[in-house]
């Protein structure tokens, strides 16, 4: 049994070697002075781009999502196949799958040629390197932690509802509107922080989808760990990040009591 | 007889509430005892106790004459038979027999032990089938066949009718008592249900919120119940002017009996139950009593003026 | 009007999640490295297989997953087990929290960790630390699939079998552990195949001497497109979709 513990108390561990960075690091001398840069308006607005392009990808996946989970919840004996069908992208190489969006997306890629030889466009449109190409990056990996979610949340939705509504005199958009919509709501809490938190710290995306052109706050970590050799900056940014996720995730839990993941 | 199990002043508290208190009794080898008692009267836990799935906060709990309150499951000689059988889904009955034997290293005449318990149980034909393959009667055996092959002092029985059609209990509840006369083992049997537990016990305790509250023989909890929760537990009762009588006790007719006190009554309503007649009548003071005839002595109908009258025998009186 | 267009969509959406993957495949036939077709070709797969690096890089990739695999699996499975018999808030949180760090973060704690211990230990950083830290983040994945198949199961099971005679060990091997078999493997999939993808955490902590398939892919598309990466993704996604279809397949038995 203290085998179970051991195991993820090491995790932890590792977290609390990390508050060690911000307080100086390699120089001996602790202080906070780490903390107190990130609001030099160079990084501010690193963490203000990387709140937009999660908070778009965010809307994009429920927007995007919610038909899908409909259409799968209405589909009778073939859910499960949707299901998989859904989740099984997810599961292979994320890296390739972002890979594919770089084959697609630049100036030689699939798009361009494929435009250019129908003679629509002249020149390349410049699809990769900017937050667009990123946030298409974001919305393909993450989909499925919409999709998910909000079709669980339909599946608990009593069909009797919706007869009633109809009976009372509601149009399909209305009661899709008015009933289904709100109904979802822990769906939709639930996909939000599945894909927004994971979005924020997002690193591979905007580095391979992004070039230099879209740097993020992963990115940025990233940075201050290699080529920066700013440790205690790159764990004062880390901290900060999980902070964030932490109360993001407090927030959005208070609605959701069935978190019965573990 | 000599006692095989001594329970001692067992007590079991947990933070939020105290299952049960001060449990004493002993049962005799070869006894089918009962726990019988309403839902939450701690029935359950005392079992648990006994099979050791909880250790007593308080007293001790002896297997013919040794400790074995601080002893885990496993080391204790007694089986239990779970409410739902719990039987071991991967395995096929035969080996769900065997499967304390494999744990015991009681490797030798393995199999011929299992199928003779099957073969008691009626079930020597099943041996190679899953559990999901056979019904819930045929799994009922099973778990008592498993659990009969070690030859336990006591066995342990949790409510094992219940999961059972009604049409089915008592059937089962029959062969039960057959088995455990033939098998000799002792019973320690828990139910909810008083007329399984007044049919198939040769002593019983009733129970309610942790107690005993009266121990004894079927005929002595039925006849002579010591509280009022024994006497309306075990079976109907009619209280008239604090004075308890049962219905089948509770005689009416038409004149005032000579030689007897009797009270006057006007008849509300009869029920008829097939081979029985529940007559209620209403007395003048406005309380009500249930008299139970048998059909072939009806002759009542409503609005009827009646005198109901007891035996002094038939009264239930309370310590 | 909602009858024919939900499906329409959900045609669409599965398209655009599989198109990428399904174009991306197609092109490592292509006889060109550009992105017009000209002609089918097997001549990217055979540069893939004749490559040192790469063959270099998947080995070790494969060593590092199954051996994390082994251990997470193990880990993991012992570790639902004792939710299940007992809560442990400290447990579960500190579950929830490796599953919800960025990768980014995870890594660079593990490398700041590492290099702290280093300090005693005379060690460098290597396949071993890499090993490590795909079981520290693996085992929240493996603790959540064999949860599932847990819940299950009927937890009188295990007190029969104590009441017949098996000690705590024994009920668990011989009764829980039967019963979650299929869960356990399907985890144990899921957790190679997490592992040997991974690209973030590994970069952060290999060696010189331990580059991963992954890492090596990345170079590669850093520097711009190239259809040995096209041939290997697709390998790459066919084996880890084989992985996971039989991982699902197991969690429904």
């Amino acid at each position: 049994m203290l085998l179970l513990f051991a195991a993820p108390l090491t995790v932890i561990c590792f977290y609390s070697a990390m508050t060690r960075g911000p307080y100086g690091g390699f120089s001996l001398p602790w202080t906070l002075d780490s903390y107190g840069r990130l609001a030099d308006s160079l990084y501010f607005a690193i963490l203000l781009r990387s709140f937009w392009i999660a908070g778009v990808s965010t809307i994009f996946c429920l927007v995007l999502g919610f038909p899908l989970a409909l259409f799968i919840s209405r589909a009778g004996p073939r859910k499960n196949l949707y299901l998989t069908l859904v989740i099984l992208p997810f599961w292979t190489s994320f890296l390739v799958r972002t890979y594919a969006w770089m084959f697609l997306l630049r100036d030689t890629g699939l798009i361009n040629t494929v435009l250019q030889k129908t003679g629509l466009i002249h020149d390349p449109l410049p699809l990769l390197y900017n937050d667009g190409a990123v946030i298409v990056g974001l919305v393909y990996g993450f989909l499925p932690f919409t999709v998910l979610p909000l079709y669980a949340a339909l599946e608990r939705l009593d069909p009797n509802l919706l007869e009633a509504a109809a009976d009372l005199g509601a149009t399909p958009w209305h009661t899709l509107t008015r009933v289904v919509i709100p109904l979802c709501a822990p769906g939709i809490r639930a996909g939000t922080i599945l894909v927004f938190i994971p979005c924020l710290g997002a690193y591979l995306t905007p580095d391979l989808l992004g070039g230099g052109k879209s740097v993020m706050v992963g990115n940025l970590v990233q940075n201050q760990f290699t080529s920066s050799r700013d440790w205690p900056f790159g764990a004062a940014i880390s901290l900060t990040l999980m902070a964030l996720v932490m109360l993001l995730l407090l927030l959005f839990m208070r609605g959701n009591s069935e978190e019965g993941l573990l | 007889m000599p006692c095989v199990l001594e329970l001692r002043d067992i007590s079991k508290h947990y933070t939020t509430q105290k299952a049960v208190t001060g449990i004493s009794l002993q049962v005799q080898k070869g006894e089918f005892f009962s726990l019988l008692g309403p839902s939450g009267c701690g029935k359950t836990t005392t079992l648990r106790l006994v099979a050791g799935f909880e250790e007593p906060t308080t007293g001790e709990i002896a297997l013919n004459g040794n400790p074995i309150h601080h002893l885990p499951p496993y080391h204790r000689n007694v089986s239990t038979v779970f409410q739902n059988y719990a039987l071991f889904p991967h395995l096929t009955v035969r080996q769900n027999v065997e499967f304390g034997l494999r744990r015991r290293k009681e490797l030798h005449d393995i199999a011929d032990r299992a199928r003779r318990v099957l073969e008691m149980v009626q079930l020597a034909n099943k041996g190679s089938r899953k559990p999901s393959e056979i019904s819930g009667g045929e799994r009922q055996r099973v778990a008592l066949a498993r659990s009969l092959v070690l030859a336990p002092d006591v066995l342990l029985l949790d409510e094992p009718l219940s999961a059972l059609d009604p049409a089915l209990r008592k059937q089962v509840r029959a062969e039960l008592k057959s088995l455990q006369r033939q098998v000799g083992i002792t019973f320690l049997f828990v139910t909810h249900d008083q007329e399984e537990a007044l049919s198939l016990s040769d002593r019983l305790a009733v129970m309610n919120a942790g107690q005993i509250e009266q121990l004894g023989t079927p005929q002595d909890v039925y006849l002579r119940p010591r509280t009022r929760f024994v006497a309306s537990f075990l079976g109907s009762v009619n209280w008239i002017n604090g004075i308890g009588v049962r219905p089948e006790a509770t005689r009416i007719v038409k004149q005032a009996p000579a030689h007897r006190p009797s009270h006057p009554a006007t008849v509300e309503e009869i029920t008829f139950l097939g081979s029985l007649v529940h007559i209620r009548a209403q007395l003048h003071d406005g309380s009500a009593v249930t008299a139970e005839v048998s059909r072939l002595n009806n002759g009542f109908a409503p609005a009827d003026d009646v005198y109901i009258w007891w035996e002094p025998c038939d009264e239930l009186k309370f310590d | 009007m909602k009858r024919r267009a939900l499906p329409v969509y959900a045609a669409a959406a599965f398209a655009f999640l599989y198109v990428p993957l399904i174009v991306l495949s197609a092109f490592s036939f292509n006889a060109s490295k550009f992105t017009v077709w000209e002609g089918f070709s097997l001549q990217w797969y055979a540069a893939a297989f004749h490559d040192p690096q790469l063959a270099e890089a998947t080995g070790n990739s494969l060593i590092i997953a199954v051996v994390a695999t082994l251990l997470s699996t193990v880990i993991g499975t012992l570790c639902a087990y004792g939710l299940w018999k007992r809560k442990s808030p400290l447990l579960a949180g500190s579950l929830y929290l490796s599953l919800v760090t960025p990768e980014i973060v995870a890594g660079i704690s593990l490398l700041a960790f590492f290099q702290w211990v280093f300090r005693f230990l005379h060690v460098r950083l290597g396949m071993h630390t890499v090993i490590l830290a795909h079981i520290s983040f693996s085992i929240a994945y493996v603790v959540i699939v064999v949860m599932a198949r847990l819940r299950t199961v009927d937890p009188k099971l295990e007190e029969a079998a104590l009441d017949l005679g098996a000690n705590e060990w024994g009920a668990f091997w011989h009764v829980t552990l039967p019963a979650i078999l299929p869960g356990v493997v399907a985890a144990a999939l899921l957790a190679f195949t997490v592992s040997f993808d991974d690209y973030v955490i590994t970069s952060l902590v290999a060696g010189v001497d331990s580059e991963t398939l992954p890492m090596v892919i990345y170079a590669f598309a850093r520097r711009g497109v190239n259809p040995v990466v096209n041939a290997i993704s697709a390998l790459i996604v066919f084996g880890l979709g084989v992985l996971i279809l039989l991982s699902q397949r197991l969690q429904k038995t």
